[in-house]
């Protein structure tokens, strides 16, 4: 029986006209998944082809250097790394925070869609705004330099909307019976978002924090725009030292460079050998948001499935 | 008719969503014992009601509340201007909601909830007093050998048990129920009547149905509204037999609602 043909005549001409678009549609909606899936794989596998020669540890301990079989991303990841990092210092506090403040405690007023309508926009304002604004504002108003500081600041300014938005959702989807239930027995607002909220959308949050990560690690413009270097052959200073406080700060105050830039510079040069090495860097970084990506939908399903 | 006093009187009880009016000047006294049930055809009121008792429209923005309702206690606080805070008046209020709605974590972490919010317990108190409403609310015999397991892991009826128990721990002074056997089987709702009429022996009940059967199988006094307004309000047998006002006798008949 289940290998038959579906027999179509006992429907009415209404009906079968619903099924036969309703079995177009599924093979169009099947067409396009395959077709960008096609587009990543193919991306990956050319980026994996062109790069593979530079695919070893040494590319990941080398500095840039005018020779290319030489040249590596140790400045660039540990750029990124430090820039992220404390791009996630600043937005994963503030932009909980906000968006606990917007759905728990601020009245609804007559402006509140407006505050809406500006952070949704805030999230789709181009980046290169971001940069120019980070470097009349941070740059020369408060004259933090063309630092890893500044770099994470811009890029916290960049993601901030995402993580509002995305926490905000997330605090959405705790059932309102379960909030109710939290008020009738006398627990307070704070009680409630502790005990609560806060553990029933973390994964929520969580994945809105990673979607950002991945956003802000590939985010090029403003950082250019503020002033990264594109070639650089030294560290920042590191974080640990051997005296008392152990912890060194300094770090903040260097110059960087972060891996999309320095693969923009290796793409920039005629030399094709360069290309090797701007291929491998795009693979690590196309691969890396591509695992990032999956670890937020690990996430995301994992809280659905609790939630159930 | 009993004599009881009142454990709450409620006056001139108006409430709004936005604009529009859903309670109208409602008077109405909640006797110290039984169950009182609230009933009506569908977007009378009676939910708005309860859920006003307990300050939950605070909540809610758009929401107005207006009048007074008036606790018995020692200082007559009047529950919606008091300068109490409304934690206060929600601990003295349990409810118990129409879906079962335990939170997602352990049978016994969920009977505590109410004690560890708002008393300062030993361990071994909240122990005893998770039993003791366990008890209470019959589930002790269900539950006793896995008092960890998640509350998601019960079957509705027990479920909704389990929320009952919740509410009574923090033994409140009323027990507000919104038609707490509403998504619930016909055996699982005979077993939470019998607990309710268990309940109200201790606690005042007010129940909120739109069942007339469940009003006169378990409640004591019966408040019929429609449309914002308490249309009567007397002892279940008073209504059931020989209500006074005709909207309660064809209601009751089965003529509309």
């Amino acid at each position: 029986m289940k290998n038959q043909r579906m027999d179509l005549s006992v429907l009415s001409p209404k009906q079968r006209n619903q099924k036969i678009f309703a079995r177009i549609f599924v093979s169009l909606a099947t067409a396009v998944l395959i077709i960008s899936l096609g587009v990543i794989c193919v991306l990956l596998i050319r980026l994996f082809i062109d790069g593979v020669e530079r695919l070893n540890l040494d590319f990941f301990i080398n500095f840039p250097s005018r020779f290319p079989e030489k040249a590596g991303i140790l400045s660039a990841w540990v750029g990124s790394f430090a820039v992220v990092l404390l791009c996630l210092m600043f937005s994963i506090p503030l932009g909980i925070a906000c968006a606990i403040y917007l759905e728990e405690f601020a009245k609804k007023r007559f402006y509140s869609p407006f505050i809406e309508v500006c952070i949704g926009n805030l999230a789709g304002v181009p980046s290169i705004t971001f940069g120019l604004l980070a470097l009349g504002l941070f740059v020369y108003q408060f004259n933090l330099g063309s630092s890893i500081l500044t770099a994470g600041l811009t890029l916290s300014l960049l993601v901030l909307p995402v993580i509002i938005m995305s926490t905000r959702e997330a605090l959405r989807t705790v059932p309102l019976g379960l909030k109710e239930a939290a008020y009738s027995l006398g627990a307070t607002k704070l009680q409630v978002l502790r005990h609560h909220l806060i553990p029933q959308s973390q994964s929520g949050i969580f994945t809105g924090v990673i979607l950002s990560l991945s956003r802000a690690i590939g985010e090029t413009a403003p950082l250019i725009t503020i002033g990264a270097l594109t070639f650089i052959a030294f560290l920042p200073e590191a974080p640990v030292t051997g005296d008392f406080p152990f912890l060194n700060f300094n770090w903040v105050w260097d110059s960087f460079t972060v891996l999309p830039i320095q693969l923009y510079n290796w793409t920039s040069r005629p030399q094709a050998e360069f290309h090797k090495n701007a291929a491998a860097a795009s693979f690590i970084l196309v691969s890396l948001s591509l695992f990032l990506n999956s670890f937020a939908i690990v996430l995301r399903h994992r809280h659905n499935r609790k939630n159930i | 008719m009993t004599t009881t006093k009142p454990i709450l009187s409620i006056k001139n009880l108006s409430v709004y969503y936005s604009n529009k009016k859903v309670l109208n000047k409602i008077n109405l006294e909640i006797l110290d014992s039984g169950v009182t049930a609230l009933m009506g055809p569908s977007g009378c009121g009676k939910s708005t009601l309860l859920r006003a008792i307990n300050r939950l429209h605070d909540l809610y923005g758009n929401t107005r509340v207006e009048g007074s309702i008036l606790l018995n206690d020692a200082d007559k606080t009047d529950l919606l201007n008091t300068n109490k805070p409304v934690e206060w008046v929600r601990s003295q209020i349990g409810m118990v909601f129409q879906k079962p709605n335990p939170f997602p974590k352990s049978i016994f972490d969920n009977v505590a909830y109410g004690l560890r919010v708002q008393k300062d317990l030993t361990t071994a108190q909240t122990k005893d007093r998770v039993k003791e409403c366990l008890i209470d609310a019959g589930l002790w015999d269900e539950v006793y050998d896995r008092l960890d397991a998640p509350a998601q892991s019960l079957s509705g009826g027990q479920q909704q048990r389990l929320c009952i128990a919740r509410a009574l721990a923090p033994s409140p002074l009323i027990l507000l129920m919104d038609e707490p056997t509403s998504a619930l089987d016909p055996l699982a709702t005979q077993i939470i009547e019998k607990l309710i009429q268990k309940i109200s022996k201790k606690t005042s009940v007010v129940l909120v149905t739109h069942s007339m059967q469940q009003a006169k199988r378990i409640s004591d006094h019966v408040a019929f509204l429609y449309l914002g307004d308490i249309v009567e309000c007397d002892s279940t047998k008073k209504v059931f037999d020989s209500p006074e006002h005709e909207l309660t006798k064809s209601y009751i008949e089965g003529s509309f609602g």
